[in-house]
């Protein structure tokens, strides 16, 4: 069954355009002009029940206002939208009982009050009946692993830490649906991990249906079975993420620390960018040679201290969408 | 009791919380109080200069003092919600306040009123002691307490309404602050701030007499300084009148502007 059901959804914003310098600030004020900017162009797509999907774009591609959106947030220009049955702008408050959403880059937690403080009031708000409320509370906290630091206040948190109770406020109403904008943006590799893992157990363990939007390929490689990539407000590509990985996610890049000084080193089928003594950094095609046999090669020559393997930036992978032809597996391509 | 638990409940919650926030701040609270000591101070001697043993609007200099202690204390503790409804369109936090079971007219004003308590408490307590130290007690009607407090809530109400209704001109224009600054002016002249109304000449006061500036600041003042029966059914009836006009400004507003509003941030 459909939860979210998106029909030619287009949204267009009128912005105040000025010409740079201080006559240009006066003409805007005497004779202002408008230009019109399309950030949604006419989108079409449905989520099913307990679905895992990825929205992913680069920045400014259409993620956030599809969300807000879908959200109840914002008006369309054009088009229409169905969240559980509701027309999100129509019956915004009736659709909030049902559905949760972390926007990345903002907060939802009363920054000098401990976390607690803040779910507390959301109990209120979602009028959750207070034993419900401490048995869903007693979960989160587990799930989230909350206990050390639910009853910090919010600006002592680490971002990763935060981003953890924001992600855990959001979902104790039990939300149907659950969008998450950028949740692991600005999140370093380990905080990443925790967040992709916690966000993989809501939505196996409470069937939640996840919306995810994210420009890192990671997120949406070790979390969703769908994804669905925008560019300019069109989507480009909708298909699964078994697809994406084997002819878009190809490229890694891996960076290599030595554990003793290596002069030499010699790597088939590989791209090397930078070689010292102390590590080598080199990119790779996943289609041309296994990870595993690159790995196998360089540890019979180097001993290694640290490794990292980079996803290929989405600014790549929407090229190479454009690049490629039509293949089998995707729904919807443009270029 | 479903109400309490439920609409209501929430709405208590949020004053609260909004509160409990704002006691972290208690500290800061108490320094700018200091401000409130100064302008006191200058008007106390302003008064006794000014006023000899005379009166204004049948207030002695003590009294225009008391009168002058609750006007600033109300004014001074009204949050600036503007500032906040501002920074909620330029930052894109307004996508978590549209997005939750409530009303958004209704939030602000529970945080509002759970904001201007603390203050009202901290700047009360400094401005009533310096009061009494300099100009003596205040002969306030104890009997009468509940209709003064009726006056207060009211007068909160009223305030919050005029500042929320510039306060969604961010809606439109982002930056709000030209039009409160405009506004904060006339709330010194028109709403009483140093002198009740009635002391003014009959023009002024014919202009203060059209506005609901009043009603939120030298109205509620002026009944707990000299406590009038006549006055007050006249106040009361002015606050309910403005408060039901004003809540109907806001709300057509809102749904104006949450209907064209540019949510920012990615």
């Amino acid at each position: 069954m459909a939860v979210i059901e998106v029909d030619g959804l287009c949204k267009v914003f009128r912005t105040k355009s000025k010409e740079p310098g201080l006559w240009g600030s006066l003409q805007a004020v005497l004779r202002p002009t408008y230009s019109e900017v399309t950030a949604v162009k006419g989108i079409s797509f449905q989520v099913e029940e307990g679905e895992l999907l990825a929205f992913i774009g680069p920045n400014g591609a259409g993620k956030s206002t599809t969300i807000k959106m879908l959200t109840g947030i914002l008006n369309p220009t054009g088009g229409s939208a169905q969240v559980l049955g509701l027309v999100p702008w129509e019956a915004r408050r009736q659709l909030a009982y049902n559905i949760g959403s972390v926007f990345g880059q903002k907060s939802q937690l009363w920054y000098h009050l401990p976390a607690l403080d803040s779910f507390r009031l959301l109990a209120s708000i979602y009028e959750i009946d207070t034993r419900v409320y401490k048995e869903r509370l007693h979960r989160l906290v587990e799930l989230f692993e909350l206990e050390e630091f639910i009853k910090t206040p919010v600006r002592k948190l680490s971002l990763g830490q935060r981003m953890r109770c924001e992600i855990a406020a959001s979902m104790l109403h039990k939300p149907k649906v659950i969008f998450l904008d950028e949740p692991t943006i600005g999140l370093d590799v380990v905080a990443k991990l925790k967040i992709r893992e916690l966000i993989k157990r809501l939505n196996e363990e409470e069937k939640t249906t996840i919306f995810l939007t994210s420009h890192d390929a990671g997120d949406i490689e070790q979390l969703c079975r769908r994804v669905i990539v925008v560019n300019h407000g069109e989507i480009i590509l909708d298909t699964t993420t078994s697809h994406l990985r084997h002819n878009y996610l190809t490229t890694k890049l891996v960076n290599v620390k030595f554990g003793a000084p290596c002069p030499s080193l010699s790597l088939t089928n590989v791209e090397i960018l930078k070689h010292t003594e102390k590590g080598v950094k080199f990119r790779m095609n996943t289609k041309l040679t296994a990870v595993e046999s690159v790995l196998t090669e360089l540890f019979a020559q180097v001993k290694a201290e640290d490794i990292s393997v980079e996803e290929p930036a989405m600014e790549v992978i929407i090229r190479d969408i454009y690049a490629r032809p039509v293949q089998e597996g995707d729904q919807d391509a443009a270029g | 009791m479903q109400l309490v638990r439920g609409s209501l409940g929430k709405y208590l919650r949020i004053a609260e919380i909004s509160l409990t926030n704002r006691v972290v701040y208690l500290a800061d609270h108490f320094t700018s109080s200091m401000f409130l000591i100064l302008i006191l101070f200058i008007f106390s001697q302003l008064w006794k200069t000014v006023l000899g043993g005379g009166q204004i609007a049948g207030l002695n200099a003590t009294g225009m003092l008391w009168y002058m202690v609750f006007t600033e204390v109300i004014t001074l503790s009204t949050p600036a919600t503007h500032r906040t409804v501002s920074n909620d369109v330029k930052s894109g936090d307004l996508a978590y306040k549209l997005s939750r079971p409530y009303s958004y007219i209704l939030y602000y004003l529970a945080v509002h009123c759970g904001e201007f308590l603390v203050r009202l408490l901290t700047n009360l307590l400094v401005g009533a002691a310096f009061a009494y130290l300099t100009m003596g007690s205040l002969a306030v009607e104890w009997d009468k307490l509940g209709w003064m407090i009726l006056g207060l809530a009211l007068a909160v109400a009223i305030n919050f309404l005029m500042n929320f209704s510039l306060a969604l001109l961010a809606f439109w224009l982002e930056d709000n602050r030209p039009f409160f600054w405009i506004f904060n002016k006339l709330v010194f002249i028109f709403g009483g701030l140093f002198v009740p109304v009635e002391a003014y000449p009959a023009g002024l006061r014919f202009i203060s007499y059209l506005l609901p500036l009043r009603y939120g600041v030298s109205a509620p003042a002026r009944l707990i300084v000299n406590f009038e029966y006549g006055f007050l059914w006249q106040m009361l009836g002015g606050q309910i009148v403005w408060a039901l006009l004003l809540s109907l400004l806001v709300s057509a507003l809102f749904r104006k502007g949450v209907r064209q509003v540019h949510v920012h941030g990615g």
